[in-house]
């Protein structure tokens, strides 16, 4: 009798195959690239959180220091594929979906020409959390609770404003980055509060 | 007829060995390029934890040098990397400041503050002490940036000046994520004296070997810029030496003769605590 080997036949090895192929594409696609997305956009949602404290940071520096004149900036990565901290097993090939914008806007009115200045992050991240952090007037708010608060001395607040007819709200989206540049004008008091009159610009 | 064969070129083998490439690739990348990967992404967090205590320094030093007390400075340490949780520490009494005109005691025992992040393994410290901002890697570490602590050549005196800052306030707190530090300045005081023809030692007696290593760096290193400072220069008959001894750094001022030796320490003081929130 003639022995059959047709169960290795050629047809089934590239069945096999492509099936194996396939199943592993699946697998990366459910459950790889999710995982590996939702890091990176979580870890990106750190990073502009402490790019945003280094800048309040600085910002206080400025005005504590009376450093007028000087022109500082901070940089905010708006997605993870801006972002030079994840591990990834395709760098950023998937981060890139994922984008966020930043905003200068003016907050509360604090006299006739100065209001309150707001600078916004908003993430549109495609796998963890939206998050949307806000400096606002020398304190640092994310979702809404604060985490860095603004300085007072007893009952004295010292308050990060622009003047409305120099400064224009700007919006920026993006997968790139962001640059703030600003710089103290001065320091006026206005009743028991001191506004530090800052130039501001996103780029 | 001879049939021809080519088993050897079996698909089955051919499957095991496509098989075997992809298992050696996943193999390298996992035992090579994710620790590389890793280890790129730590040292990337531990810069950005080195700017934070620079910043930290800046921002405190800032409230000191424009009298500005009762203000907070409110900011986040990066402690917790992508990868590892942080923790931040704040101790009273890391070591004592001593000084001694000979071997009598002029200055007893102030204790240094210090003020650090540890991440990952616990073998890394980046922190806050006299001044300064350091990195200690396993046991060795060096100055980020020195410590305020100098000798000055004026009118042919030596001038011993150093800021000892006292962070009040004792917490050990672990996070994976930014730690929120808020620190206030509250007053400064100053202690200083003179000493004619004594030879004047200032000794600091650290908890760990490595910090004293990094104080003797520190002492060495102001004796160093002192004695190559091209405007003042260093003053004949008065020699500066510094030494190390287990967990004892040292700086042995011997002037020679009718020298006077004056020592100003300013100690400002501040409030620190992390935020709840």
């Amino acid at each position: 009798m003639r022995k059959s080997d047709s169960g290795l036949s050629e047809v089934v090895s590239v069945v096999m195959i492509l099936t194996v192929v396939i199943l592993t594409i699946v697998m990366a696609a459910l459950i790889l690239i999710p995982i590996m997305g939702d890091n990176d956009e979580r870890v990106h949602n750190g990073d502009v959180l402490l790019e945003f404290a280094r800048m309040k940071a600085d910002v206080d520096t400025a005005w504590i220091s009376n450093n007028t004149g000087v022109t500082r900036q901070a940089v905010f990565t708006l997605s993870p594929a801006g972002d030079r901290t994840e591990v990834t097993v395709m760098p950023n090939l998937f981060s890139v979906l994922s984008f966020g914008g930043v905003s200068l806007e003016y907050g509360d009115p604090v006299s006739d020409n100065y209001t309150k200045v707001n600078i916004i992050y908003t993430a549109a991240n495609m796998y963890a959390e939206d998050v949307e952090i806000i400096y606002s007037g020398g304190a640092l708010l994310q979702n809404g609770d604060e985490i860095l608060p603004g300085s007072t001395k007893d009952t004295t607040r010292y308050i990060v404003v622009v003047d409305k007819s120099v400064v224009k709200e700007q919006s920026i989206g993006g997968t790139g980055i962001v640059t703030l540049e600003y710089r103290l004008d001065k320091i006026v008091q206005s009743g028991s509060d001191y506004l530090c009159v800052f130039y501001m610009v996103i780029r | 007829m001879m049939q021809k064969s080519d088993s050897g070129l079996s698909v089955a083998i051919g499957f095991i060995m496509l098989l075997m490439i992809i298992a050696l690739i996943i193999g390298t990348w996992a035992l090579v390029g994710v620790p590389e990967q890793t280890r790129n992404a730590e040292s990337y967090h531990a810069i950005g934890v080195t700017n934070a205590f620079l910043d930290y320094k800046i921002g405190v030093d800032d409230l000191r040098l424009n009298n500005q007390s009762g203000v907070n400075v409110s900011m986040l340490i990066p402690a917790a990397s992508a990868y590892s949780s942080g923790a931040l520490r704040l101790s009273g009494n890391v070591g004592t400041l001593s000084i001694f005109s000979n071997e009598s005691l002029l200055l007893s025992e102030v204790g240094m503050s210090r003020l650090s992040a540890t991440f990952g393994t616990t073998n890394t410290y980046v922190g806050y002490e006299g001044g300064g901002v350091f990195r200690s890697d396993y046991g060795y570490a060096t100055w980020v940036t020195p410590p305020m602590f100098e000798l000055d050549n004026l009118s042919n005196d030596l001038y011993v000046t150093m800021v000892v800052p006292r962070l009040n306030g004792s917490f050990f707190v672990g996070s994976t994520e930014g730690i929120p530090v808020d620190t206030g300045w509250k007053n400064a005081s100053q202690w200083e004296t003179f000493s004619t023809n004594q030879t004047v030692e200032i000794r600091y007696n650290a908890k760990e070997e490595w910090d004293a290593q990094l104080w003797y760096t520190a002492f060495y290193e102001a004796v160093e810029k002192y004695e190559n400072d091209e405007n003042a220069g260093k003053i004949a008959n008065v020699t500066c030496t510094p030494g190390i001894n287990g967990n004892t750094a040292s700086l042995l001022i011997h002037p020679v003769s009718g020298k006077i030796i004056h020592i100003h320490i300013l100690y400002p003081e501040y409030d620190v605590d992390v935020r709840s929130s």
